[in-house]
């Protein structure tokens, strides 16, 4: 069987910028992968480029063995892939239902509906009438989640979910991570919070400058070859 | 005494009319961020159509004005496909150089095909009934008309845009548009169904002008003028604010009138400045 | 580093401008009525173009400050009685009153709203003209021979006197804007023109180099709706608050030369008056063919013409920018 996403050779340009260099990473069904690097090492690009939203790229990406690498935002969701944005990237005027609901309209048919999403995070119940702009940075990080869980994803890229977020937060947010994982869903997880991020991984891929320094299960490296591959020492 | 009244009553019928005009421009400007400045030429050439419906093909009004709708709509996702949409990337300077282009060709293009005359459209009758009120107040049956259905396009948008999945994904677009693509929205198609409905309410504002008010080729810009004054009174996002804004500028227009025929239009702008002046955001702004 | 076209190009202005000076003596008085007409559009488009292309203030209510300027000149002119010079000076100065005053009122407004309300503002100018008394209410004033006389016995004459006024103001109106674009505030301009927020993260106060690019237009606008008026010598709300022939064509040329450059104007001016020549007769066609041209220059060249030969020839013909290492003028 082939594995759910598989990234060969894949190259991130903004204009004239190479942002990513030939990557190669692949997400096994029901995997958890986590990509960390410094700022600007090219992880968000990466992500980005999964869900179809740079300029351009060269390269292939897979989803469950089909080439997508030209297909549209669009497409892609629809196919099962799902993005929780850098920034949360709400509609700030929408209510916190509508913002939802907005994931059900792109997504994939199929079993998670808002009890769902309710059910993980109770308090997006209580404030679902509230516009999106009216909550807390973790409420709305909570919101992102819901929204991209609403697709009904079988791949889910999380980039920095607890940016700005206090750890007690964080801690509430993580939680969540398992129970998405038990429903059978993948995920790569870019997180600033290494240790966190790779305690979750089965696989773990490190970027610098656009580049793959180091890839691998955490189990099988030491802290100073992350650090080394991490800074580029 | 009944006199005033009588002119009060007219002139929020004809805020009705206003409000119309006002309508798929507060669409545009809330949702595609754009003016266009052919918004008025457009309602006028759908004016135009009704009279080559009605007079050069012999269809009754009613049936004429029903075909209006979807070629308005049409015309709407046309122009946002082709023309507008092409524009998406550039900034807003830009795209309204493209309406104003636009404007200008519609102004002129009407101009060669119909003449400069001043034009009306005949209904069977229609336009001259009136309802009996008390004393000595008539109402119009079609100003009243026109009025009904003012109402039930702003319902009927509320409905769509705030009850349907199809309106909370236009609103989506018209909040943040970047999220919008990050999160699989189809923003193009979109962006052209909402201008489909500004199609829609162009063809009913020109087809029910075109049986009220004499009309030009040049009448557009008066009624673009009257729709962005209608829509900064309102207020982002406001639409039943637009038919109050629209009855604010025809009473002004009204009073403006009984003072001077001269000072009918010039009534209307200065209310505007005055109430813009001190409500910059407009009367009912929603966020 | 100047290529050859370049070269081509600067030589041709300059020839340019000098055929402009001599104009009066080489010229028929009918081609000096086409170049006053030319430079006159000119004018209008370099300030429009410092306005919109510069300031990014999107107005389309240009025509108004003609108009001011128009009817302030009556007034001083034909009802206080003043010299002509004087009248001038204060119509001027009326326009610069109004145009802070209109800047005040329509700034907060974003790009299409502001673009939109000025062209309330001129409409509701215009109609209030149109009531003035003492200034011919709607059917308009004419300036008295007596006035006209003061610019030349004999019908040439005058007009070749108007042609100076005007040639005088083009290069005015070139020189300042020239002048402005190399001043700290221009810098600012240039930085507006490239990114908006880039220029107010960079320290540029964006608000105050727009409200001078409104602010500075005015008084010019208003010029030139002064020597409109000794063009045609009278005034009326329709001719003077005219938006087709001072905003609609103004736009047209900008749009097509090419928004935001010095050369722009110039050369949109001249293919202005050459498809006028050439489809002038066809009425209607000749407005339609203007809006078609503008909307596929702005789809397919946003920068216009200049902005297609700019990019074959690398550089500006009018320098503007110092170079960074050697200090001259690029
Ligand atoms: N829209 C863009 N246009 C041009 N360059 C970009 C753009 N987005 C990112 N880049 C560049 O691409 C490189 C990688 O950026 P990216 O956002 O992918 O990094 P990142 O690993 O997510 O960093 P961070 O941890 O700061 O989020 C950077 O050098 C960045 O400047
Ligand atoms: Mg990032």
């Amino acid at each position: 069987m082939s594995a759910l996403l598989e990234l060969r050779d894949l190259n991130v340009f903004y204009g004239a910028f190479h942002s990513v260099h030939g990557i190669n990473i692949t997400c096994q069904e029901g995997e958890i992968v986590s990509l960390i690097g410094a700022n600007g090492a090219g992880k968000s690009s990466t992500l980005r480029a999964i869900i179809g939203q740079v300029p351009r790229i060269t390269g292939e990406m897979r989803f469950d063995g089909e080439d997508m690498s030209k297909c549209s935002t669009p497409d892609r969701i629809a196919s099962g892939i799902a993005l929780v944005p850098e920034g949360r990237r709400l509609f700030p005027n929408l209510t916190v239902e509508e913002n939802l609901m907005i994931g059900a309209y792109t997504g994939r048919p199929g079993p998670i509906g808002l009890k769902d999403v309710y059910a993980i995070f109770p308090v997006l119940l209580e404030r679902r009438k509230q516009f999106a702009r009216q909550l807390s940075g973790g409420q709305q990080q909570m919101v992102a989640i819901g929204r991209a869980l609403m697709m009904n994803p079988r791949l889910v890229l999380f980039d920095e979910i607890s940016l700005g977020l206090s750890p007690k937060i964080i801690g509430d947010i993580y939680e969540v991570l398992p129970r998405i994982r038990d429903r059978g869903l993948s995920m790569i997880l870019v997180e600033q919070d290494i240790s966190r991020s790779l305690a979750m991984a089965d696989h773990f891929v490190c970027m610098l400058e656009g580049r793959i320094s180091l890839a691998g299960r955490p189990a099988d490296v030491t802290r100073a070859q992350i650090a080394a591959s991490y800074f580029g020492d | 005494m009944t006199g005033l009244l009588d002119q009060i009553i007219q002139a929020s019928l004809l805020g009705g009319l206003y409000a119309i005009f006002a309508l798929g421009l507060a669409i545009s400007v809330g949702v595609l961020k754009f003016i266009n400045v052919a918004h008025g030429d457009l309602i006028v050439a759908m004016s135009f159509l009704m009279l080559t419906l009605t007079e050069s093909l012999g269809l009754p009004a009613p049936i004429a004005f029903a075909l209006l709708i979807p070629i308005g709509a049409g015309m709407g996702w046309l122009l946002q496909y082709g023309l507008f949409q092409r524009a998406a990337s550039q900034n807003e300077l830009q795209i309204i150089l493209i309406t104003f282009g636009l404007s200008v060709i519609l102004q002129n293009g009407l101009l060669g095909i119909y003449g400069a005359d001043t034009r009306k459209v005949t209904a069977g009758g229609i336009e001259l009934a009136s309802l009996h009120l008390f004393g000595n107040i008539n109402i119009g049956v079609l100003p009243l008309i026109i009025f009904a259905t003012a109402c039930v396009l702003i319902a009927g948008l509320e409905q769509l845009l705030y009850r349907t999945g199809l309106g909370v994904k236009i609103r989506a677009i018209a909040d943040a548009p970047e999220a919008a693509r990050l999160v699989g929205l189809k923003v193009a198609g979109l962006m052209a169904i909402a201008m489909a409905l500004v199609g829609i309410t162009e063809a009913v504002s020109g087809g029910l002008m075109s049986i009220w008010t004499n009309f030009d080729p040049s009448s557009g810009s008066s009624r673009l003028l009257i729709a962005f004054e209608v829509v900064v009174l309102a207020g982002l996002g406001s639409f039943w604010g637009v038919l109050v804004g629209g009855i604010i500028i025809a009473l002004a227009q009204t009073f403006g009138g009984m003072v001077d025929s001269a000072y009918q239009v010039l009534a209307g702008h200065i209310v505007f400045l005055i109430l813009f002046l001190a409500r910059p955001q407009g009367l009912f702004p929603k966020t | 580093m100047t290529s050859g076209l370049v070269l081509f190009g600067r030589i041709a202005l300059a020839l340019g401008l000098i055929g402009l000076c001599a104009a009066p003596v080489l010229f028929s008085p009918a081609m000096l009525v086409l170049l006053t007409q030319a430079l006159t559009m000119l004018t209008l488009a370099m300030l429009w173009n410092l306005v919109a292309g510069y300031g990014n203030v999107m107005v389309i209510g240009q025509h108004a400050f003609v108009g001011i300027g128009a009817y302030a000149f009556y007034g001083f002119a034909m009802l206080a009685g003043w010299h002509m010079a004087v009248a001038l000076s204060a119509a001027m100065a009326v326009t610069l009153v109004c145009g802070i005053a209109v800047y005040a009122m329509l700034y907060r407004l974003r790009t299409a709203y502001l673009a939109v309300g000025s062209w309330v503002v001129a409409e509701t100018l215009m109609l209030i003209a149109s009531r003035l008394p003492g200034f011919g209410g709607g059917s308009g004033a004419s300036l008295p021979t007596s006035l006209l006389r003061s610019l030349g016995v004999r019908a040439p004459e005058r007009l070749s006197t108007i042609y100076i006024l005007v040639l005088g103001m083009a290069v005015l109106a070139f020189g300042l804007i020239w002048a402005l674009m190399r001043s700290r505030i221009g810098l600012g301009l240039a930085a507006l023109r490239d990114s908006e927020e880039g220029a107010a993260v960079a320290g540029v106060n964006t608000r105050l180099v727009r409200a001078a690019s409104f602010i500075l237009a005015a008084p010019m606008v208003g010029l030139v709706g002064v020597l409109i008026t000794l063009q045609k010598g009278r005034i009326s709300h329709v001719a003077s608050f005219s938006m087709l022939d001072w905003t609609i064509y103004v736009l047209f040329i900008v749009v097509i030369g090419g928004l935001g450059s010095l050369e722009g104007p110039i050369i949109g001016t001249l293919v202005f008056f050459l498809l006028r020549e050439v489809l002038q007769d066809y009425g209607t066609l000749y407005l339609i063919t203007l809006g078609a041209i503008s909307i596929v220059v702005v789809l397919f060249a946003p920068k216009g013409l200049w902005g297609l030969a700019r990019r074959k020839l690398g550089c500006d013909l009018i320098p503007l920018t110092h170079d960074p290492k050697t200090g001259d003028l690029r």
